[in-house]
């Protein structure tokens, strides 16, 4: 038989299982040699939201890291101090990672009358910032969250780079 | 593929997540991201797009769908208009980086889809022989192929959409692929089945 009238009639049977196992084998070669990206789906995400709020995103000015001293009796395990800046507006983050393993958010920003929403990667909550420009959300759960900044006088909302909790 | 089987979840999940995005609810957004990115990233890829070309084009492709989630005509055809910009963009860079006219995706020469892969330290010989066999083949076949072994329950008509080939053909092109890769690795005598 030609190759050819081999490759035809190849070609016209069912899958059998050597055409399984060779997708299967061809699957997990790509998925070995040429993975995604780390954090790839994480970025695609903040940028869909960055895409669907029509926000500016604010710059990373600052970052510090707390460490509480092992056997003080501190509430926390660490803490980060985060700034972050978009034009005139500013804000101050406090990530407070207490005993129980949830991350406790403190934040000021110095204008009054802001809406202030915290995304984490299934839900989302918004507290408006009180009189003195501050918020709090607590027991937000491990992972990667933004805060979103809504303003009012049709500014555009703005929103922080990926903070881990 | 039988109708309602599991065959049509990434398809459905889409539909699902777009539907309850344009009404405000944006959940299922995530759960859709994480599912069909790497199908997306392996469309990108089998373009014979860098690594980092190809993270662009399907960020692009997702944003694009943000932008055009009220323009999109069904919600149905969602996973089918996210390959289809995917595999329209990938081409589209491809072209610009390669300089190179082109009036089809097919009519672009045979590139590699995949430098790194090849610099890779090849650990299992008979993986080796099978790589090299599979980038011997077509750049269709080797798009065709990379689309059906990703997908566990490929949704055939996404793939016609996204690769402009008729429903009907699809099968008989995979047999065609698959019937040229066996015909290969038999003559090569490197091949051992494991």
């Amino acid at each position: 038989m030609t190759s050819s009238s081999r490759e035809d009639q190849l070609a016209m049977e069912p899958m059998d299982a050597l055409d399984e196992e060779l997708l299967a084998r061809i699957h997990h070669l790509h998925l070995t040699r040429d993975p995604m990206p780390d954090g790839l789906v994480d970025r695609i995400s903040f940028a869909m939201t960055v895409a669907a709020l029509e926000a500016d995103v604010a710059q990373t000015v600052a970052e510090s890291g707390l460490t509480a001293a092992g056997a003080r009796s501190t509430s926390y395990d660490r803490a980060t101090r985060v700034t972050f800046a978009h034009g005139d507006f500013s804000a101050m983050v406090t990530i407070d990672i207490g005993r129980d393993g949830s991350g406790d958010v403190h934040g000021w920003i110095p204008e009054p009358g802001i809406d202030v929403e915290l995304r984490e990667r299934s839900r989302a909550q918004t507290v408006p910032a009180d009189g003195d420009g501050r918020f709090h959300f607590s027991g937000v759960e491990r992972g990667l969250v933004h805060l979103v900044f809504h303003r009012h006088g049709g500014h555009r909302p703005i929103i922080t780079p990926t903070l881990e909790i | 593929m039988t109708p309602g089987a599991p065959a049509k979840d990434l398809a459905v999940l889409a539909a699902d997540a777009l539907s309850a995005h344009r009404l405000g609810d944006s959940r299922a957004m995530g759960e859709m991201v994480t599912r069909i990115t790497p199908l997306l990233w392996r469309v990108a890829r089998a373009q014979g797009l860098d690594p980092q070309a190809a993270e662009d084009v399907v960020q692009t492709a997702w944003v694009r769908l943000v932008e055009s989630a009220d323009a999109i005509a069904s919600p149905q055809a969602t996973l089918s208009w996210l390959l289809v910009t995917t595999r329209r963009e990938a081409w589209n860079v491809s072209r610009k980086t390669r300089h190179v006219v082109a009036t089809s995706p097919e009519d672009l020469p045979e590139a590699d889809p995949a430098p790194a892969v090849e610099e890779a330290v090849v650990a299992e010989a008979g993986n080796a022989v099978l790589w090299r066999h599979v980038r011997d083949l077509s750049r269709t076949c080797q798009q065709l192929l990379a689309v059906l072994a990703q997908a566990a329950k490929p949704d055939y008509r996404a793939i016609s959409e996204a690769f402009g080939m008729p429903i009907g053909s699809i099968g008989p092109t995979r047999g065609r692929c698959l019937a040229k890769l066996r015909l290969s690795l038999e003559a090569d005598p490197e091949w051992v089945r494991s």
